[in-house]
């Protein structure tokens, strides 16, 4: 009687999983090498993943697009009047000067942020007062400050609330800190002093009627890129950026610093590879039985590579999950160590921000095709290999 | 590009592929050279053999393409969060000239692949062995196929600068007048989808026919030519027709856009009972010509049964996929 097909293919994935234990220490190999290189590939993709999670959700509080002015190539502050020269180009909701700046701080080598806190406070961020622990610089109010849990640390303020920044011309100017970023802003304010408008122009000699950059809303976000085109149009010698501009960068940076590493990993996935079919190829004379005793029991060459494909892919299969879960525990626990400094680089002032990596099936699928195909296709020339002995030639 | 876990992932499978393919094809070389179905000597057993590998070669690179077709879908979609100016897959793919041919042609080697197994499952159940010197043939005949395909996919990674601005699909499937680039122009009217509906119902009949067991010749040339030319016509008219009321909008014209989770993945069941309709017609009609070969009168008819089952079940799911959402429209009235 002809076996059904499924009862034959569970019956032959049922040897396998036998033939695979009787075989624990080679396999063990195999499974851990395997393993480490699902590690390295999915920890990379997890930790893209989370990064770029991570940005969309700080890029979706950024203005819609942002304008600098430059000269020879270089920004320098824009006149704040230029916003009165883009009041007629319909969609534009609101149009601000910002100020901002970076100070550099010759005891510790450290890059502060000081950013402008606009008096009135409906042009405030949304949810600013939420993510200050202290109090904001009220209206009108000179020399006080809010910063940064890191940016206390690297001033070794310590208890004290007094600070003090130099200017362009060295006058030294004395600020309070009042408030303090909270934890949960981490990302966004690491490194950041904020200060009221009055105080940024004083602290960096900047003129009234000039601002660092404009930040522009528009009301329709499907009008942005022609918004931004028209901007370009009628303000000469300006780059204008929109946020997705600054989206679509973030994925190629990540991207491509992934890829780089992932460059760097295909030598360990092409080692791993060549141990594979090293492994699967070295036959030993009990597994040259073992096919000869099957193949006296009737089993056809097409059965014994049918096995070996079943064995290759529990192999694949066992070592995908480990490898996968290790790589999670890497990224959501341990923050990934190992990778992290790839994507993020180095600095003084270092944003501590949990990475939460997304579950996608895309990188699933992807680290299945760069690990478990290629080691698939190795075993294939050894299974047809091992199918083919003769019976009579080994028994 | 070519520095992006996507665009290694297809480079991996792709080089996979062509180095399976490749020693699959000096198997071929070697049971063409040697192949003497009369012998019984120990050379001709060792080259039966070989055609085993041949097939698990085979076999194993059809898996692999299939699966870098997925990559590639997968990594047009990805670019299209990093070029400037694409929005889904078709922006990524004509962002250089490479893209398209290169989704084109793992299209064909899908199909290709496929056929060539069935040839060679066919040929195994004969115990003649009639058709292994055309297999073995063909066999050679793909390699450069896998060959330009893994180049246009190098070239097309390559040649992709996410700084240079490319089109969406609302720019390539909508009217060149309205300025730029189009693909295609929207065909207006009936005449598209009333000659797909037609060539459905033709090959339905003609599979439903031959599967009762009718014998005529001209059943099998529709099928041979009316499969691919359906696929190709069905490319078009989800295109032109059928996406808009899946989008629900009328501008809205992507063939690419199905995949997404928007629609329901519609994309993935739409496009798999329109691969497996067409493969199941085109190859049960094209082993046709070799019921007469010595041993091969009933492995095809029962392939050709099989095959004209399953189209009898993907078509009509295909259709109703297709069907589905401007049926819908239709009958609420316009919502």
């Amino acid at each position: 009687m002809t076996p059904h097909p499924l009862g034959r293919l569970l019956n032959i994935l049922d040897y396998a999983l036998s033939s695979l234990r009787r075989r624990l220490l080679k396999n063990l190999l195999v499974f851990a090498v395997f393993t480490l290189v699902v590690f390295l590939f999915a920890s990379l993709l997890l930790t893209r993943g989370a990064l770029g999670d991570m940005a969309g959700r700080l890029l979706a509080a950024a203005p819609d697009i942002t304008v600098q002015q430059l000269v020879a190539g270089r920004q320098v502050p824009i006149a704040a009047g230029a916003c009165e020269r883009l009041a007629d180009i319909p969609g534009i909701g609101i149009c601000r000067g910002r100020l901002w700046g970076y100070y550099f701080d010759g005891e510790n080598g450290a890059n502060y942020t000081v950013i402008g806190l606009p008096e009135a406070p409906e042009r405030w961020p949304a949810g600013l007062s939420g993510a200050v622990q202290g109090r904001l610089p009220q209206p009108g109010e000179r020399g006080k400050a809010v910063l940064s849990t890191a940016v206390r640390q690297q001033l070794g303020l310590e208890g004290r609330r007094f600070f003090s920044l130099f200017r362009p011309d060295l006058q030294l100017l004395s600020f309070e800190a009042v408030g303090t970023f909270t934890a949960s802003s981490d990302a966004l304010t690491a490194d950041t002093i904020l200060l009221a408008e009055a105080d940024i122009r004083h602290l960096f000699a900047l003129p009234e009627d000039q601002a660092i950059d404009l930040l522009i809303d528009v009301v329709n976000p499907l009008e942005i890129e022609t918004i931004a085109a028209k901007i370009a149009d009628r303000l000469p010698g300006v780059r204008v950026v929109s946020k997705g501009r600054i989206a679509k960068t973030y994925r190629a940076v990540f991207g491509w610093r992934s890829g780089i590493t992932a460059t760097t990993l295909l030598l360990a996935l092409a080692a791993f590879v060549i141990l594979a079919w090293d492994r699967a190829s070295g036959l030993s004379g009990e597994e040259l039985r073992e096919v000869g005793i099957l193949k006296m029991l009737g089993w056809q060459s097409g059965d014994i590579i049918l096995l070996r494909f079943c064995e290759s892919l529990l192999v694949s299969l066992f070592a995908f999950l480990s490898g996968w879960l290790l790589a999670w525990v890497h990224v959501a626990y341990f923050q990934a160590p190992l990778l992290r400094p790839v994507f993020l680089g180095w600095s003084v002032l270092r944003p501590q921000f949990p990475l939460l990596p997304p579950v996608a099936a895309a990188d699933l699928f992807l680290v299945l095709a760069i690990s478990v195909a290629p080691y698939l296709a190795a075993t294939a020339v050894p299974a047809w290999r091992a199918a083919t002995v003769p019976a009579h030639s080994v028994l | 590009m070519l520095a992006d876990p996507w665009a290694i992932a297809l480079l991996v499978s792709g080089a996979a592929a062509l180095l399976l393919m490749a020693l699959a094809a000096v198997t071929a070389c070697r049971v063409l050279a040697g192949w003497r179905p009369d012998e019984d000597s120990a050379r001709q057993i060792a080259l039966e053999d070989q055609t085993v590998l041949a097939a698990l070669l085979v076999r194993y690179a059809l898996l692999l393409q299939i699966f870098s077709l997925v990559l590639l879908l997968g990594a047009a979609t990805s670019f299209a969060g990093v070029l400037a100016g694409a929005m889904c897959a078709a922006g990524a793919l004509s962002a250089n000239s490479f893209g398209l041919p290169a989704l084109g042609i793992k299209l064909a080697a899908v199909f290709l692949y496929g056929f060539w197994l069935v040839l060679h499952g066919l040929d195994l159940r004969s115990e003649h062995r009639p058709l292994v010197r055309p297999a073995f043939t063909l066999l050679l005949l793909l390699l450069p196929l896998v060959a330009a395909d893994t180049l246009l996919a190098v070239l097309y990674l390559a040649n992709l600068q996410p700084d240079i601005v490319t089109s969406c699909c609302g720019v390539l499937f909508a009217p060149s007048s309205a300025g730029g680039f189009s693909l295609f122009d929207p065909l207006p009217g009936l005449t598209l989808p009333t000659a797909f509906l037609f060539l459905a119902s033709l090959i339905l009949l003609a599979a439903l026919r031959l599967r009762q067991g009718a014998s005529a010749r001209t059943l099998d040339f529709v099928l041979g030519l009316g499969c691919p030319a359906f696929f190709l016509m069905a490319l078009l008219v989800i295109t032109n027709d059928i996406s808009p009321y899946i989008y629900a909008l009328p501008s809205h014209r992507c063939p690419f856009d199905l995949f997404d989770r928007a629609t329901g993945y519609i994309g993935y069941p739409l496009y798999l009972s329109l691969f497996a309709t067409t493969f199941a017609g085109a190859s049960a009609s094209w082993i046709a010509p070799l019921r007469g070969r010595p041993g091969l009168a009933g492995p095809t008819a029962t392939y050709r049964r099989r095959a004209f089952t399953l189209l009898l079940a993907a078509l009509p799911l295909f259709l109703l996929l297709c069907l589905w959402h401007p049926a819908t429209y239709v009958l609420r009235g316009g919502q």
